[in-house]
């Protein structure tokens, strides 16, 4: 009896994991991406957090993790990710991603038009605590008190940081247009 | 405000994040069944030892020091056969357990089975912000008795939490 129900409730516990990364495993899948150079990599980063975030809510009737929670996780792992790698690993990293150039981390394919292309490249540009936000406000689905939670900073450091960068996006799709005009 | 909504309109619109390859989906989905059996076996070991945890311990240090005694009349004893020519079986045999004092270790070891970083934590309560790590750690050791075959294992599971306190920004 006792196995039995252990078993339900193991399977439960799956599904309502499997469920939730079927929710949010694309989101972790942006965020890891813009943190690293390629699509292997990134993946590699969401298996690690996924682990660590398994161990934490051990304690917590394994339940899913919140979502700032597997970004903050998240984060962590891309920050001693980075440190591995090592300088010179980078660079030999840098150089297989300009071959590979289907592995962005946007999808090219579904680009209409040049302001696409433009924004992709420009939000790629932005500075790596700006991209991040822009990243966990847009297409991470947090506000900027998660984002804030995420960051561990204020959520006014994290709205600031948001404007600044949609203003900085403006100047370069306004800089664009004024190209092709004249 | 205005400007700004429009530029996010045309992220949201423009701009389609890719998602994880179906292998990788694949590759969590085993992790998540990998780490839901783990969890849950370990979970019924417990639970069938469960009241009884703790007479075990109790019994299971008895057993390490009583491991620990026999294994110090053994190195005794081995010493003064090495330098006598003989003793008298009997005085020999009424010293001796049943279970002979020649047990031999085949295992001791203090490993560590995972680390796991929870990353900077800001307390809600005012507290010093603090890295935090919690390493899950096994000690296990493991005699055997020659003479009947009985292997003891002990091994201690255990959690170690290590903070360390952000002391810069």
């Amino acid at each position: 009896m006792a196995k039995k129900s252990d078993h339900e409730a193991g399977r439960h516990c799956a599904t309502a994991w499997k469920d939730w990364l079927k929710e949010h495993g694309s989101r972790l899948y942006v965020y890891a991406r813009q943190r690293c150079n390629n699509r292997e990599d990134a993946e590699d980063m969401i298996q690690d957090a996924l682990v660590r975030l398994w161990g934490y809510q051990e304690e917590r009737g394994n339940v899913p993790p919140d979502l700032p929670l597997a970004y903050s996780v998240l984060r962590f792992v891309a920050m001693d990710h980075g440190k591995k790698k090592g300088r010179k690993k980078r660079k030999e990293e840098a150089i297989i991603y300009l071959h590979d150039r289907d592995d962005y981390w946007l999808d090219t394919s579904a680009e209409e038009d040049d302001e696409a292309e433009v924004l992709r490249h420009a939000v790629a540009g932005l500075g790596e605590k700006l991209r991040e936000v822009v990243t966990l406000k847009v297409w991470g689905g947090l506000t900027f008190v998660q984002i804030a939670e995420t960051m561990a900073i204020s959520p006014n450091t994290a709205a600031s940081r948001y404007r600044y960068a949609l203003e900085q996006l403006k100047r370069k799709l306004e800089t664009l247009k004024g190209e092709r005009l004249g | 405000m205005a400007d700004n909504t429009s530029i996010e309109e045309k992220l949201l619109r423009k701009l389609v994040p890719n998602d994880l390859s179906q292998e990788a989906k694949d590759r969590l989905e085993c992790t998540v069944d990998d780490l839901v059996g783990a969890s849950f076996e370990s979970a019924r070991g417990d639970a069938t030892a469960g009241s009884k945890s703790s007479n075990s311990l109790r019994w299971a240090w008895k057993v390490a020091a009583a491991i620990t005694l026999l294994a110090a009349l053994a190195v005794t004893r081995q010493a003064i056969l090495s330098d006598s020519a003989q003793l008298p079986q009997l005085a020999v045999s009424e010293v001796t357990p049943q279970t002979g004092p020649d047990f031999v270790v085949l295992k001791s070891t203090h490993q560590i089975d995972a680390k796991e970083n929870d990353g900077l934590i800001i307390p809600n309560d005012g507290g010093t912000p603090h890295y935090r790590f919690r390493y899950r750690v096994t000690d296990e050791e493991q005699v055997r008795d020659p003479k009947t075959g009985t292997i003891i294992t002990l091994r201690q599971p255990r959690q170690e939490v290590h903070t360390i306190p952000v002391t810069q920004f």
